[in-house]
This record gives structure tokens, C-alpha cells and sequence, in this order.
């Protein structure tokens, strides 16, 4: 059985048609399609509740309170009953006649069957510059993070065999909008991919999903599946912290016997006030580096609008002599 | 294009705040962060305020900048409800609480820390059940942001130590681990802690704020208290949020309320009262959420002119009088002997008697001493007199007749 995925989320203006238009291209094989729909406010979800009332292929599966493509595929996974399992947008944008293909080549042994933007014969149709080129780099970065070579990782028009999904599953990431790409990454050994070409069509009714939002999330969803297997965010926040303490303790251990000793803090105290009284120093140009029993090692340091430069001084209790520091 | 008009608009009133801030001149707290003088707070803010102090417009691109962090903030306020009404609301309150107004522009921690100080709040209510709208828990991701900010927060000012009880609330209730809660709040303390030991000038100055304000009469300390209440909340909004964070129950919201008046009562300056706008402002919408229509829009009306009142009346203590004294002493001095401000200028020195600030340091490029009696008989090459020097410092040197805002001589 082919089971088809549409993940939708405010598509009431283009559902009804695309599904009537898989219902003629679908005849010659035994499916299903399942639309998962995130609470449409346009209803679409109600839209595909009437449509499944008289055509049993269809049904719906409604998220309250979920968000996310990539999960929402994998709620229509979970639901299918096919061997075969595909997705692609409701937007009307994928070309349906490659459904029979994909359904095909995955019945023969294919294990991915991928809608390629990017192969000979395959286009992006009529995107902006901006949106071409974003697709362009997110697809460099991506391609790079795949277990197999392929041109178009980040198309939302695939099938796959379900031992595939079943064998990824628990590897897989379900964040942002590019499920492709997670399966790609997280992809069985030996499993063989093929992409077929895709013309990508034009979006007549409702508006891109492209938010700044699911950009962000797939620039997490990346370094999440890079950096982010050895770094997590609490290590390293700890490991930044480390480095604090460590550079405190490291200048910290010098002026130990200032807090030790008590007397020793008197002594540091008179002096500081007798160099900056002598010297016309203000004392907050002056910085402690080094207490010691016999006397204190301090930088002086005129604050200016003109680049920091210190000079370091040695103060000696016994003869309240202070000289340039020897090196 | 509303938004735009908006964000353009936000931008104008940011910019008349910045330059009302220049207008009263460079005070000396804003000074010594602008020179990055490692006292009495963390090293954090004040560095990346002195990375340009080379920088001619210094002052005038941080005051906007920091104005305009302020007042874009609105944005983020208005996050709290969709409801349209409350939007309005909370926006003039937030651009029109006298603390705002009063300290947006200034080049002082204190608003750094408000600023945090809110984002802590929005992190204390979205990680409860029973909160503003969404319902979501923070996620390791939003934790480790939250971290991050709780860490700048205290190496930027060591007054974000009293959104505490906020920070533990938001934490505690995330979705990460007890454990890593815990690490997240006490470790960013504990490297303060570290930071503070190694520069005991920022102690010793900690102890001299902890008791300048100890000699004061309780009456007193309760007259402090109702400043910074009606700096903080205009009269209006502040009475509005006293009886919203009272009637939210929020144990961690009143604790900070606490926390901030017994602080900023016992070491009293005018500028704390910016710490507790986040607060009164959640007071407020918490207590008018359920109100009606009309009765949020005379509220938004009473609210917003009781604070542009309130505004209206402090603005007439800025003291203007004395904070440009350094520039116009440089300045004057620049054009009657041009000569000592030459390529050789920060190896002179200048020798100051009386009392001065770091604003001295500022506006000078010669390197500024203070006199002492140690010092009487030393001779610098620039002499200010913001008392009467003695005829031996004098010797040797002449008065510059063009310098009128300060008694000045040079070699």
C-alpha cells in the first residue's frame, strides 16, 4: 500500500483541489492519504473531515497545540499503513505525476526516492533571488551532513520504504521543516537513494511557511546534528564558567595572604593610601597584583581616552620605598 | 509599514531622551564606566563601553544606543497579551514611567540591569502553568540563554543579584534537571564571587555604598522608599502594580520586590527606581487583565499622564549646572593655549585640588592627579583650582584668563 503523507496547516484554499487531483493520478494503486493538519484557523482540517466522508482513502489527522512539519510527518508515519511512505506540500506546488514513480521505484528496492530540485530536469520554477539563494546555501550546508551523496536533501517531496522509517526512527530529530534531511542523516548502511526530477510549480493560493522562525529552527536543527552531539548547551555554559574561575583563581592566588592576614590588610590598605597621596595617584588607577608578607606589587594605570597602558610598581613595607617592578 | 512608523517613532523619542542626557552633561558614574575604571561593578558592561573610548562621539553613540535598547524594548513588553488594549497599557507605561524617561540615555548600569531584570520576568511567568498567556516550559535551550543572561546580568552589575528570587523561580521550573537548575543560578555566583575577591577596590567601594546611607533617620529611609516608588511606577502604575503583584500571590515576584526596596532604601540613589518598573508593570497587567474595555483605556490615559507629570516635575532637578565643567575647562583651555595639547599631551600631568570626578579623566588628555599635602610643594604642568591653591603650587606658573569655568595654570 502507498500511504501519503500531507502535512497542512492553513491550506483550506488549495486542499480540496490538490486531493481531487491525487484521487485521478492514484487510481491504478492501492492508497491511502492521510493529512495531519496543525489546527488549521482556516479549517482546512474540517475541509478534509467532509472530503474523507466519501472518499475512504482520505482521513485526517488533527494536532491541537503541536507545531512543526517535521513532527507532523512523523504523526502520519505513525498512522500509515502503507509499505511504501510518502510526503509532500499540499501547496499544490509538487508534481503529483511523480507519485506513481516514487511508488514504484521504492517497490523495487529503492530505498529513498527523493523529487529533486537540483538534478538535470528538475527546477526550482519561479522563486525569488532571495529565496533561491537561501535555498542554495541551506542546501550546500545540508548536503554535507548527509550519509549519502544527493543533490536536492532538503525537498519535501520524498517516499521511503518503511523498513527505513522504522530502522531511523529512533535516530531522528524531528525539528523544524526538513524531515528529508533527518532521514538523510540518519540513514541505515546500505541504503540505496535515487532522485527523480522535480519541476517545482508555482504557489497559487495561501502563503509560504518560509517564517524567520522555521530559518532559525533549521539552523538549530544543523548545529544540533553537528556540534551539538559532543557540545550541549549546559556543557558549555559549565566549560565557559570553568574558564571564568579559572582565570579569577589564577590572579586570585597572588592576593591570598591578603585575605588570610588580617594585619597584612592594614598594612596594604596604609600603603595604598600613602603611594596615591605621594604620587597624586587616584586610586582607582591603581590595581593590586601581588601581596606579600614584605610588600605589595601593584600596576598604575591613568585612565584615559587613549589606549591602556600599565606600569607595574613594588611598594616594600619596611622602607615605604616604591620602584618600577625589575622586569 | 504601521510597524515601520512605529519602530521610527520609538526611534525619535529614543533619541530626545539620549540628547536631554547629553544636554545635562557627563555625570561621573557615567565617566568611569565610559574609561572602563574597574570600580564597583563587574568588568562585563563597562568594557564593552570603553572597547570606542577613542573614539570622538563615544558618549553620544552609547546614550543613543542605550536609549534606544530602553525604549525598543516596548516591543517586547507588548509580547505579554495579544489583547490590543492591554498592548497600549503596558506600552505607556513602559515609555512614559518617570524612571524610564529619567533614566534612558544615561550611561549607567542600572537600566542594564532593569532591562535584564524584565527578561528575567517574562522567563519567571512563562515557566508557570498559571502565568501571562502561552503556556510553555522553558527547554534546555531557552535554560542555557537564560544562564547566559543571568551570567552577563552579574559580571554587568552586581545589583541583577536582586532579580534572585526571579531567576530560582524560572529555573526551578524549567524542564532541565534539578541539579543543572542549580548550576545555572549559584555557579554565575560563585565566579562573581571569584571576580570580586581579585579587585579589592570593588569591595572596599562596596562597603563604603553599604554604609553612606547608615547615619539616616528611618523617617528618612521611608521618604526613600516613596521615591522610588513614584520614580519607579508614576503614581498611578505604581499604585496599579503594588496591588497586581500582591493579588498575583507570585512568591517569587513579591520576594523581589522586597529585595529591591529594602536594597535600594538602605543604599538610596534616585536611579534604582528603574529596578522595579519590570516589576510594577507586571503588577499592573496582571491586576487590569480581566478589566474592561473602557475602564483599561482610562487607565492607560490617567496612568500616562500621572507619569508624564511625575516626569515633568524631576526633570527640573536635572542639575546641569556642574556637569559640563570639565568640557568647558578642556575646551576653553584647548583655545587659549593649543600648544599643550600637542602630540606630547598624556605624558603631562594635571594636577586637580579639590574635589573632582572621573569626568576629569574624561574630557582630559593630560593624565589627572589629585592633590595632597604630600604634594605641596610638587609642580605639575596643568594646575585646576576647584579650591584656592597655595601660592607654592601656584609658583612658577600663570593663569590662563581665557579658562572662566575653572581657575586654571599652566607651566
Amino acid at each position: 500500500m502507498f500511504s501519503l503523507i500531507l502535512p497542512t496547516f492553513n491550506e483550506s484554499g488549495n486542499i480540496v483541489s490538490l486531493l481531487n487531483e491525487l484521487s485521478r493520478c492514484l487510481t491504478t494503486i492501492e492508497y491511502e492519504i492521510i493529512v495531519v493538519d496543525d489546527d488549521s484557523p482556516d479549517g482546512t482540517w474540517r475541509l478534509v473531515q467532509e472530503y474523507g466522508q466519501h472518499d475512504a482513502h482520505v482521513r485526517v489527522v488533527r494536532r491541537v497545540g503541536e507545531r512543526g512539519l517535521s513532527s507532523a510527518v512523523l504523526r502520519g508515519f505513525e498512522t500509515a499503513k502503507g509499505n511504501v511512505l510518502a510526503v509532500m506540500d499540499a501547496d499544490g506546488q509538487h508534481d503529483t505525476q511523480l507519485l506513481l514513480t516514487m511508488n514504484t521505484l521504492v517497490n523495487e528496492g529503492k530505498g529513498v526516492v527523493i523529487g529533486s530540485r537540483y538534478i538535470a530536469g528538475g527546477s526550482i520554477g519561479e522563486w525569488d533571488e532571495r529565496r533561491h539563494t537561501l535555498s542554495r546555501i541551506a542546501t550546500a550546508l545540508a548536503v554535507r551532513l548527509c550519509r549519502v551523496r544527493v543533490k536536492d536533501p532538503m525537498s519535501g517531496f520524498f517516499a521511503l520504504s518503511r523498513s527505513v522509517y522504522e530502522q531511523s526512527l529512533p535516530s531522528l530529530n524531528p525539528k523544524g521543516f526538513k524531515i528529508l534531511l533527518d532521514f538523510l542523516v540518519h540513514l541505515p548502511a546500505g541504503t540505496t537513494v535515487e532522485e527523480i526530477p522535480l519541476q517545482f510549480g508555482v504557489r497559487t493560493v495561501g502563503e509560504s511557511k518560509l517564517s524567520r522562525r522555521v530559518q532559525l529552527e533549521f539552523v538549530q536543527y544543523l548545529y544540533d546534528v553537528t556540534l551539538g552531539k559532543y557540545i550541549t548547551p549546559f556543557a558549555s555554559f559549565c566549560v565557559f564558567l570553568i574558564c571564568v574561575g579559572a582565570v579569577c583563581l589564577y590572579r586570585l592566588l597572588p592576593l591570598l595572604p591578603l585575605y588570610i592576614d588580617r594585619p597584612l590588610q592594614t598594612s596594604v590598605r596604609t600603603a595604598l593610601l600613602e603611594i596615591s597621596g605621594r604620587q597624586g595617584w587616584l586610586v582607582s588607577d591603581i590595581s593590586l597584583t601581588r601581596v606579600t608578607s614584605s610588600g605589595i606589587t601593584l600596576s598604575y594605570m591613568p585612565h584615559r581616552r587613549l589606549p591602556d597602558a600599565g606600569t607595574c610598581f613594588q611598594f616594600t613595607f619596611a622602607d615605604s620605598s616604591l620602584t618600577p617592578c625589575a622586569d | 509599514m504601521r510597524r515601520l512608523i512605529s519602530i521610527v517613532g520609538l526611534q525619535l523619542y529614543a533619541l530626545c531622551l539620549a540628547v536631554m542626557q547629553l544636554s545635562v552633561g557627563l555625570r561621573t558614574d557615567e565617566a568611569k564606566y565610559l574609561l572602563n575604571v574597574p570600580y564597583p561593578h563587574p568588568p562585563l558592561a563597562r568594557s564593552v563601553l570603553a572597547t570606542i573610548k577613542m573614539f570622538p562621539y563615544q558618549e553620544l553613540l552609547w546614550r543613543i544606543v542605550l536609549a534606544s535598547l530602553l525604549v525598543q524594548l516596548v516591543w517586547c513588553v507588548i509580547v505579554l497579551t495579544s489583547d490590543k488594549r492591554l498592548q497600549r497599557l503596558l506600552a505607556c507605561l513602559w515609555l512614559t514611567v518617570p524612571a524610564l524617561i529619567l533614566q534612558s540615555g544615561s550611561i549607567m548600569m542600572a537600566p542594564l540591569t532593569a532591562v535584564s531584570g524584565f527578561l528575567f520576568l517574562i522567563a519567571a511567568a512563562s515557566s508557570q502553568r498559571i502565568k501571562l498567556e502561552k503556556d510553555e516550559y522553558l527547554g534546555k535551550r531557552q535554560a542555557f540563554f537564560l544562564g547566559v543572561l543571568w551570567l552577563a546580568s552579574l559580571f554587568t552589575a552586581y545589583q541583577a543579584v536582586l532579580y534572585l528570587p526571579l531567576v530560582i523561580a524560572a529555573f526551578l521550573r524549567s524542564s532541565i534537571a534539578r541539579w543543572k537548575a542549580v548550576v545555572y543560578i549559584f555557579a554565575p555566583l560563585v565566579a562573581l564571587g571569584l571576580y570580586t575577591l581579585i579587585n579589592p577596590l570593588a569591595i572596599a567601594s562596596m562597603g563604603n555604598a553599604a554604609t553612606e546611607n547608615g547615619s539616616l533617620s528611618l523617617l528618612m529611609h521611608a521618604h526613600n522608599a516613596f521615591m522610588l516608588w513614584v520614580l519607579g511606577g508614576g503614581i498611578v502604575f505604581g499604585i496599579t502594580g503594588i496591588i497586581g503583584i500582591v493579588f498575583s500571590r507570585r512568591f517569587e515576584i513579591i520576594a523581589t520586590l522586597v529585595l529591591i526596596f529594602t536594597y535600594c532604601t538602605l543604599s538610596y540613589h534616585d536611579y534604582y527606581a528603574i529596578f522595579l518598573v519590570p516589576l510594577l508593570l507586571y503588577g499592573t497587567f496582571v491586576l487590569v487583565r480581566t478589566w474592561s474595555r473602557s475602564s483599561i483605556i482610562l487607565l492607560t490615559i490617567i496612568g500616562t499622564l500621572s507619569s508624564l507629570c511625575v516626569s515633568a516635575y524631576f526633570l527640573q532637578f536635572f542639575d546641569t549646572t556642574h556637569a559640563n565643567l570639565p568640557r568647558q575647562t578642556m575646551t576653553q583651555l584647548h583655545a587659549a593655549r593649543p600648544d599643550i595639547f600637542d602630540a606630547t599631551a598624556s605624558q603631562r600631568t594635571m594636577l586637580m585640588v579639590g574635589y573632582f570626578g572621573h569626568d576629569w579623566q574624561y574630557e582630559s588628555p593630560f593624565e589627572v592627579h589629585k592633590y595632597s599635602d604630600a604634594l605641596k610643594n610638587t609642580h605639575s604642568d596643568i594646575l585646576v583650582c576647584l579650591q584656592s591653591c597655595t601660592d607654592t603650587l601656584k609658583q612658577g606658573m600663570q593663569r590662563v584668563a581665557e579658562v572662566t569655568a575653572a581657575e586654571v595654570y599652566v607651566q
